[in-house]
């Protein structure tokens, strides 16, 4: 958990799924869309996978990203 | 009562001037232990005369001034300690308008360093300030005070008008007075509130800056008191100001950086009613330590982080033996929660979720897996807020579980310290 905005600062190449914590209100649809990239913490807030994604996970995140009514999420990396 | 002698923590005045260098302050003062810097003694500001007949004329600020920022190795005194040349570089390759803002909203309930500055020196803040605007060529310059701390923005105002009396060739300087709030003094709230949107912290990461974009140094008060010493060729990072708080008052005093912990606490009389059980160094957003392990420590930031303290703003808390490190904790993570932002759900429910199983463990009427839900809590909640507030909680907390740590057992099993319910540390009250 403590690297799920870390790794973006960081410039790699991999992947990834971030949140704008500010923007993010709970709403919960990523853990719908993306369940396998996804959970939700005991308040109902996203905690997203801290690892490179496969290309199966990047579909389901990026369908979180178009679904998120917060327009919190973003993908980060080469798509 | 006020402590007579003049920095007498720095080493005595030898034949060679050089190598003592001057102080910040113009004497330790002795505080109560609530609110801002207001001495129990008060004296007036030093005036324009007097600053100039100590320093002398500032010279005009020019980008050289940040190599000697890199070279007297200048860091940041609101807590952080990033060298300041880091930020001034960045202020400079900013292709949009820039503006410097001198934080002196010291939020930290125990801090009283930077109001003590303000109020004993106004004219080297404010000279470090102007250096700042002219050397990176901002537009705009600010004072930014913590919304109640009455007695800094006074001094401050009075410095600025003996100056525009003198006729001084000084930038245009204001005064802007933030919220009175815990928040009030973190970086990216100031910058966004200077740019007309509200006093809220702003995500920690953020994309690439877009060009022509307005960019806000904010360097804290100190800092920037220290920067007008280097403009002037002066050893600008010999000594370092500290605030430590005991069970009967505060003392802001000056320090020759490097010397132990226990000379510090032994001179400023902290030690007096023995040695001290754990030492809280940073205030409510630093960690505490036992006394084994930081009394024979340097006061001096390098050395305190090579095992894993830091002074944060300076700030020291020795706590007496008969105190509750338990109750202690819990009585600030409660202001912390008190004092988020609200605008990040781990920081809103993750902040008040951790003060009640601290405040239940404190009273010792912890639900049988209190301590192992505080743990889960404290992992749910590290890294997950935009700024840094929730992180500088979950910090505090994890310190306290391994200082404090057989006391918790104790107080987990339904026996609380007897000192349980009589917090010493001074938390501000706020309205909810």
């Amino acid at each position: 958990m403590k690297g799920a905005l870390a790794g973006s600062e960081s410039g790699s190449a991999r992947v990834r799924l971030q949140v704008d914590p500010v923007a993010c209100d709970g709403v919960g649809l990523c853990a719908h869309l993306a369940p396998s990239v996804v959970d939700l913490d005991r308040w109902g807030y996203p905690i997203l996978a801290d690892r490179d994604l496969g290309r199966r996970e990047k579909a389901a995140a990026r369908r979180a990203v178009r679904g998120c009514p917060k327009r919190a999420l973003r993908l980060d990396g080469p798509q | 009562m006020t402590v007579e002698t003049t920095s007498w923590l720095i080493r005595k005045p030898t034949a060679d001037d050089r190598l003592v260098g001057p102080t910040l302050l113009t004497r330790d003062v002795r505080l109560s232990r609530f609110g801002h810097a207001e001495g129990l003694r008060t004296d007036p500001a030093e005036s324009l005369a007097e600053h100039l007949t100590r320093f002398g004329r500032r010279p005009r600020g020019t980008a050289g001034l940040v190599e000697s920022l890199d070279r007297a190795d200048l860091t940041g005194r609101g807590g952080a300690h990033v060298p300041a040349a880091l930020k001034w570089r960045a202020a400079l390759r900013a292709d949009g308008p820039v503006t410097v803002a001198a934080n002196g909203a010291e939020s930290e309930p125990i801090s009283a360093k930077d109001g003590t500055l303000l109020r004993q020196r106004p004219h080297l803040v404010l000279d470090g300030l102007a250096l700042a605007a002219e050397a990176l060529g901002a537009r705009r310059a600010v004072l930014w005070l913590h919304g109640d701390d009455t007695g800094s923005r006074l001094s401050a105002e009075a410095a600025l008008e003996q100056r525009r009396r003198a006729g001084f060739a000084d930038p245009l300087m204001e005064i802007v007075n933030g919220p009175a709030h815990y928040l009030a003094g973190e970086a990216s709230a100031i910058t966004q509130a200077l740019s007309g949107g509200p006093m809220l912290p702003t995500q920690r990461r953020r994309g690439p800056s877009v060009p022509g974009a307005p960019h806000t140094l904010v360097q804290n008060v100190e800092t920037l008191a220290r920067a007008a010493l280097v403009a002037r060729n002066l050893p600008a990072t010999r000594s370092t100001l500290l605030t430590v708080l005991t069970a009967q008052d505060r003392m802001v005093i000056e320090v020759a950086r490097g010397i132990p912990l226990v000379d510090v606490l032994s001179r400023a009389g902290a030690l007096r009613g023995g040695t001290p059980q754990a030492v809280l160094l940073g205030g409510f957003g630093g960690a505490w330590a036992t006394w084994a392990e930081i009394a024979d420590v340097q006061v001096d930031e390098p050395a305190m982080r090579r095992i894993d303290m830091g002074l944060g703003a300076g700030i020291i808390a020795p706590l007496d033996q008969g105190a509750c490190g338990v109750a202690e904790t819990a009585a600030m993570v409660r202001y912390l929660a008190d004092m988020s932002a609200k605008q990040c759900g781990p920081c809103m429910f993750g902040l008040p979720a951790l003060a009640r199983s601290l405040k239940l463990l404190a009273d010792g009427r912890a639900r049988r897996d209190e301590r192992a839900r505080l743990i889960d809590d404290l992992d749910l909640v590290t890294g997950r807020g935009a700024c840094n507030h929730p992180d500088g909680a979950t910090r505090l907390i994890s310190s306290a579980l391994r200082v404090f740590g057989r006391d918790v057992a104790e107080h987990a099993a339904g026996r609380p310290c007897p000192s349980a319910g009589r917090p010493t540390l001074p938390v501000p009250a706020v309205t909810r």
